[in-house]
C-alpha cells in the first residue's frame, strides 16, 4: 500500500476507534454527570470533523508557506501557552492550568504549541544546519523555553514529549556526535533535579514502585488501571461490558483509554491497537526517509516522532512500564484539540508522502491520451 | 531509528502481556472484590438448651437500617417517612443522609415489619442488612455459666465465650455489582452466599434441677443475708454439672455494663475460679485418706480436749470444753478438729499429700469453663507437723468449690475421680455433632470398701451429727458440714465466715452430689445451720419430682 494511504488509513481508524471506545469508557460517568451517555463522543466526533478539515488543511499546505512563517508559528506556540499564566485565561483542574476554554471548545496549548515547535524547528535547521555549538543556541533556546512554558503548567509528560523531539530533530538536523553526548549527559543530570523538585513526582515514583503500598493514593490510577487490563486477559470481557468505567478508572475515557480497551478487547486489542500505531508510525519514518527535500525530512520525522514518544509514552503509563504521567494517547484519548491537531500532522505526513508512482503513470498516460485526443 | 521503535513497542507489549496473562487471574479477583458491594447476612448463633432440650439462650432476628446518601435521590421525603416511623428527628436525619459517607446506619435492631414499611412507602437509597439479638428466655438463671455476648453476639463469658467458635455461624453475604461509589448498577447481578447456622448446644444441666437450686440458692440468701451463695449439683459418678447457681446475680437480657468492675464480679463462675478455705467439709477427704490408707480403722478413738497441742502449738478444737473420747464416727458426726488432727497426723505427710493429690486437690478439674483456678497447697517439702495437723480439718489449704466437690464425690462413688463438665453435646445446623462431652474418670483413688464406710458414715452425720439440718424424711442422705473463718490480708477477718455444706443422695447409692457455699452470713454461721438445710431442700425436691 502506499504511504499516504497508509497514513490515512491509520488515521482514521484510530479516530473511529477513539470514539468507540470513548462511548463505552465515559458513557457511565457521563450520564451520571451530564445527563448525557454521549457527551464526551458527541465532543470527539466534533473534533473528529473538524480534524478532517485539519487533515485536509495540513496536506493542502506548502512548506514554503511554513517556512516563511516558521517564526510566527513558534511565537503563537510560545504565546498559547504563554496566556494560561494570566489569571482568568487558562483553565486549571487537577492542580494544572493547562487549557483555554473558547465556551464552544477547550484547546490544550500544548497540544498544539508541540507541533508547532517541530514545524519551526524542521524549517529553521534545514536552513541552519546545527553542526556548531554557536549554531546550535537559536533552536536549543527555542526549544528550551516552551519545555519550560510546559513545565510550569504543569505538565511533566508532554515536557518530555517535546524534549525528546528536540533531541531527535537536531540529532537528524546534523548534530554533532560529541555535542549529542553532552547534550544527553545534561538531561540525564536535570531530569531527577526535576523530579525532587516536585514532591508528587516523587511519590508518584514510589507509587509506580510499589502501588499497593498506598492503593487508595498514589497507587490508586495504576492499580485500578492493572485490574482493568488484568480483568480484559488475553481476549478481553467483550465490547462496551467494562467494569472498570463505572468511575473506578479515573481518566478512562482519555488518558487511560488504553486500559479500557485491554479490559474490553484483551491483549489481542491491545497488540491490534499497538500494530496500527506502528504501521502509522513506520509509514513516517519511511516518508521521513525517502522525502525530497531537507525540511520535508525534518518535518515528517519531527511529526513522527511525536506521534511515536506521545504514543508509547501513553502505553508505558498504562501498562506500569514507567511512572504514572498523565498523556493521552494520540488520536483515541478523548480530546477534540488533540485530535484535531493529530490529524493535522496527519495531514502534512500525507503531503509528504511520495507520490504514487502507479498514480503518476496513469496521470502520465491520461495526459498523453489527452494530448493524443486533442491532435487528433 | 525503526528498530528502536519497534524496540520499544515490544518491550512495552512485554509488559502488556505480562499484566494480562501472568497476573491476569490475580488483578481479577482483586478487581471483583472492589466491582460488589457486599452487604453480610449475619448467621444465627446457635442455641444453649438444657439436657433436654429447653431453651437457654437463642437468637431473634432483627434488622439494621442503613441509607446510601449518593443514591437516595429524594432525601426530604425519605428524611420525612424515617423521622415519621422511627420516631426520629427530621432535621438531624435529613442531614444524616445527605452526608458525604457512603453509607449510614440509620438505626439497628429494627423489627421485620417496621423495615418493610419504611422501605415500601416510596423511599430511596435505603439498605436493609439483618442481624441476630441474642435473647435468654429466662432472663437471671444459669447466669454465670450460660453468659453473655457483646452487641455483635460474640462471646464474652461463660459458655457463649467458652464454646463460642461452635455457637458461632458462618455469616452469608449479599453481593450487588456497583459503582466505585456504592451506586447500584442497573443491569448488575445480585449474588446471594448463604451462610451457615451456629451449632446448637445441648448442656448437661437439669432444667428442673437448675430451678430448684436457684430457688434454694435465693432463699438461702434471704434468710442469712449472705454476702453470696452458690452451690453446684453434680452427678458424682459422671462428672456432668446438673446445676450450677450463683446469687447476687443479674438479668443476661439486661447486662449491667455500665459498672464493669461489679459486672466482672457478678459475672465470674466463683465455683470454678475463686479457691477458698475449706473448713469442715475437708473433712471428708481426711477420713478417706485416712481409713484408706490404712493409718486409722472404724475400731479408731481419740480423746479431746477442746484443744491439741502439736509442735508445742495449742491448736483448738471448734467446741472448746471438748468432745472427750470418741469413736471415728463419733468424730465425724461431731465434726471434732482433735480428731482429724490426729489423723493427718496418722497418716503422714507423704502419704496425706499423695491423697489430695489423687483427689485432683491440686490441680485443675478440667472443667469447661474458662478461668477455672486450681487448689492451694503449702509446697511437700515445707509442710511442719503442725500445718499438716491444721490441713487435716481443712485449714491451711485452699481448694475451688468445683475441686472439692469432685474429690467428694469420689470418696462417696467408689473412689472415682470424674472431671466435671458442663457441655452435653453440640449439634451443628446439619444435624452432624460438632462436639461430643463425654465422662473422664479416673478410678481407684480409694478402695470400693473405704468409699461405702465413707457413705454410711457421712449418712450418719445428717442422721444424728452436725448436718442434721439436711435430714429430709423418707430420703437417705449424706454429707458433711463446714465453717471456715475467712482470712483478709493474711489475717483472719473476725466476724467473717464462710459456711458450706456437701451432700449427696440417695445415701447408698449416690445420684446427685450437691455444694452449697454461703459466703459471709449474717448471725449464725454454722454450716450445719445455714447450708445444710438447703441441701436438705433440694434433694427433697429434686426426688419429689
Amino acid at each position: 500500500m502506499a504511504l499516504k494511504r497508509r497514513v490515512i488509513l491509520s488515521t482514521l481508524v484510530l479516530a473511529t476507534l477513539g470514539m468507540i471506545m470513548i462511548y463505552s469508557a465515559s458513557s457511565y460517568s457521563a450520564e451520571l454527570h451530564t445527563g448525557d451517555a454521549f457527551f464526551y463522543v458527541k465532543k470527539q466526533a466534533l473534533g473528529f470533523i473538524a480534524g478532517l478539515v485539519t487533515m485536509l488543511l495540513g496536506y493542502k499546505v506548502k512548506v514554503e508557506w511554513l517556512s516563511k512563517f516558521k517564526w510566527a508559528i513558534y511565537a503563537v506556540s510560545m504565546v498559547l501557552l504563554l496566556i494560561l499564566f494570566i489569571p482568568g485565561v487558562g483553565q486549571s483542574s487537577y492542580g494544572a492550568t493547562r487549557w483555554i476554554n473558547l465556551g464552544f471548545i477547550t484547546l490544550q496549548s500544548s497540544e498544539i504549541a508541540k507541533f508547532g515547535l517541530v514545524i519551526f524547528l524542521a524549517c529553521y535547521l534545514a536552513d541552519h544546519p546545527p553542526t556548531t555549538i554557536k549554531k546550535l543556541i537559536i533552536p536549543v533556546i527555542c526549544g528550551m523555553a516552551m519545555c519550560v512554558a510546559v513545565m510550569l503548567e504543569p505538565n511533566m509528560s508532554i515536557t518530555i514529549v517535546i524534549g525528546a523531539s528536540l533531541m531527535v530533530m537536531l540529532y537528524l538536523g546534523g548534530m554533532q556526535r560529541k555535542h549529542i553526548v553532552v547534550g544527553i549527559v545534561l538531561v540525564a543530570i536535570a531530569l531527577p533535579l526535576l523530579i525532587l523538585l516536585e514532591p508528587y513526582r516523587i511519590k508518584r515514583l514510589v507509587a509506580f514502585v510499589d502501588p499497593w503500598a498506598n492503593p487508595k493514593g498514589e497507587g490508586y490510577q495504576l492499580i485500578q488501571s492493572y485490574y482493568a487490563l488484568g480483568s480484559g486477559g488475553v481476549f478481553g470481557v467483550g465490547l462496551f461490558n467494562s467494569r472498570q468505567k463505572y468511575l473506578y478508572l479515573p481518566f478512562a475515557e482519555s488518558d487511560f483509554i488504553f486500559s479500557v480497551i485491554g479490559e474490553e478487547l484483551g491483549l489481542v486489542g491491545c497488540v491490534c491497537v499497538l500494530t496500527v500505531f506502528l504501521v502509522l508510525i513506520v509509514s513516517g519514518v519511511k516518508i521521513a526517509i525517502k522525502a525530497d527535500g531537507n525540511k520535508e525530512r525534518l518535518l515528517a520525522a519531527g511529526i513522527t516522532t511525536v506521534i511515536a514518544i506521545q504514543t508509547l509514552l501513553n502505553v508505558a503509563v498504562v501498562s506500569g512500564s514507567v511512572p504514572p504521567t498523565g498523556v493521552p494517547l494520540p488520536y483515541v484519548s478523548a480530546g477534540g484539540s488533540s485530535l484535531m491537531v493529530f490529524m493535522f500532522a496527519s495531514g502534512i505526513l500525507c503531503k509528504l508522502a511520495p507520490q504514487d508512482n502507479k498514480a503518476q503513470i496513469m496521470l502520465f498516460h491520461k495526459k498523453i491520451n489527452r494530448k493524443i485526443k486533442i491532435h487528433a | 531509528m525503526v528498530m528502536l521503535i519497534i524496540f520499544l513497542f515490544t518491550a512495552i507489549l512485554c509488559k502488556l502481556v505480562y499484566v494480562t496473562v501472568a497476573k491476569g487471574e490475580e488483578l481479577q479477583v482483586k478487581a471483583l472484590e472492589q466491582w460488589y458491594r457486599d452487604v453480610p447476612i449475619v448467621a444465627e448463633r446457635g442455641r444453649i438448651t438444657d439436657r433436654d432440650g429447653v431453651v437457654f439462650a437463642q437468637c431473634e432476628t432483627v434488622y439494621t437500617l442503613y441509607c446510601r446518601p449518593i443514591a437516595c435521590v429524594n432525601k426530604e421525603y425519605t428524611a420525612k417517612v424515617l423521622a415519621e416511623k422511627l420516631e426520629l428527628k427530621y432535621e438531624a436525619t435529613l442531614q444524616k443522609i445527605s452526608s458525604r459517607s457512603s453509607e449510614v446506619t440509620i438505626k439497628k435492631n429494627l423489627d421485620k415489619n417496621t423495615v418493610l414499611s419504611i422501605v415500601n412507602s416510596g423511599t430511596t437509597g435505603l439498605f436493609i442488612s439483618e442481624s441476630i439479638k441474642r435473647v435468654y428466655p429466662y432472663g437471671d438463671f444459669l447466669t454465670q455459666l450460660i453468659g453473655f455476648t457483646n452487641v455483635d453476639c460474640a462471646g464474652q463469658t461463660g459458655i457463649e465465650a467458652y464454646y463460642d467458635k461452635y455457637l458461632t455461624g458462618v455469616n452469608g453475604y449479599v453481593l450487588t455489582e456497583s459503582d466505585l461509589v456504592g451506586r447500584v448498577l442497573q443491569d448488575g447481578a445480585t449474588y446471594y452466599q448463604t451462610g451457615t447456622k451456629g451449632g446448637d448446644a445441648c448442656l448437661t444441666i437439669d432444667y428442673e434441677v437448675q430451678a430448684i437450686a436457684e430457688n434454694a440458692i435465693k432463699n438461702c440468701q434471704l434468710n442469712t443475708n449472705a454476702k453470696s451463695v452458690s452451690t453446684i449439683i453434680m452427678n458424682p459418678n459422671t462428672g456432668e454439672i446438673l446445676a450450677m447457681a450463683r446469687t447476687p446475680s443479674f438479668d443476661l437480657n439486661a447486662v449491667p455494663r455500665d459498672n464493669v468492675a461489679e459486672l466482672m464480679s457478678l459475672s465470674r463462675v466463683n465455683l470454678v475460679s475463686d479457691v477458698f478455705e475449706p473448713g469442715s467439709t475437708f473433712k471428708i477427704v481426711t477420713s478417706a485418706i485416712g481409713l484408706d490408707s490404712g493409718a486409722i480403722d472404724l475400731n479408731y478413738r481419740c480423746f479431746c480436749g477442746g484443744a491439741l497441742v502439736v509442735d508445742g502449738q495449742r491448736i483448738k478444737c471448734w467446741r472448746t470444753i471438748g468432745h472427750g473420747s470418741q469413736s471415728f464416727v463419733e468424730g465425724v458426726q461431731n465434726s471434732c478438729n482433735c480428731l482429724f488432727m490426729n489423723i493427718a497426723l496418722a497418716v503422714g505427710v507423704e502419704r496425706f499429700y499423695e491423697g489430695i493429690r489423687a483427689f485432683g486437690l491440686t490441680s485443675k478439674t478440667g472443667i469447661d469453663v474458662s478461668g477455672e483456678a486450681s487448689g492451694l497447697t503449702i509446697k511437700e517439702s515445707d509442710v511442719k507437723t503442725v500445718d499438716l495437723a491444721r490441713i487435716g480439718f481443712g485449714q491451711a489449704i485452699a481448694v475451688t468449690p468445683i475441686e472439692l466437690l469432685r474429690a467428694c464425690a469420689a470418696v462417696v462413688n467408689g473412689g472415682n475421680l470424674v472431671t466435671p463438665y458442663v457441655m452435653d453435646k453440640i449439634i451443628g445446623s446439619g444435624g452432624q455433632v460438632l462436639y461430643q462431652g463425654s465422662p473422664i474418670i479416673k478410678s481407684g483413688v480409694i478402695k470400693e470398701s473405704t468409699s461405702k464406710v465413707m457413705r454410711e458414715v457421712l449418712e450418719t452425720v445428717v442422721l444424728t451429727g452436725s448436718g442434721k439440718g439436711a435430714k429430709v424424711e423418707g430420703l437417705r442422705i449424706g454429707g458433711k458440714t463446714g465453717t471456715a473463718q475467712k482470712y483478709a490480708n493474711g489475717a483472719i477477718a473476725r466476724g467473717k465466715y464462710v459456711s458450706t455444706f456437701v451432700g449427696f443422695a440417695p445415701a447408698d447409692k449416690p445420684e446427685y452430689i450437691a455444694l452449697i457455699v454461703v459466703d459471709e452470713p449474717v448471725g449464725a454461721y454454722y454450716g450445719g445451720i445455714v447450708a445444710a438445710p438447703y441441701v436438705g431442700q433440694m434433694f427433697k425436691n429434686i426426688f419429689e419430682a
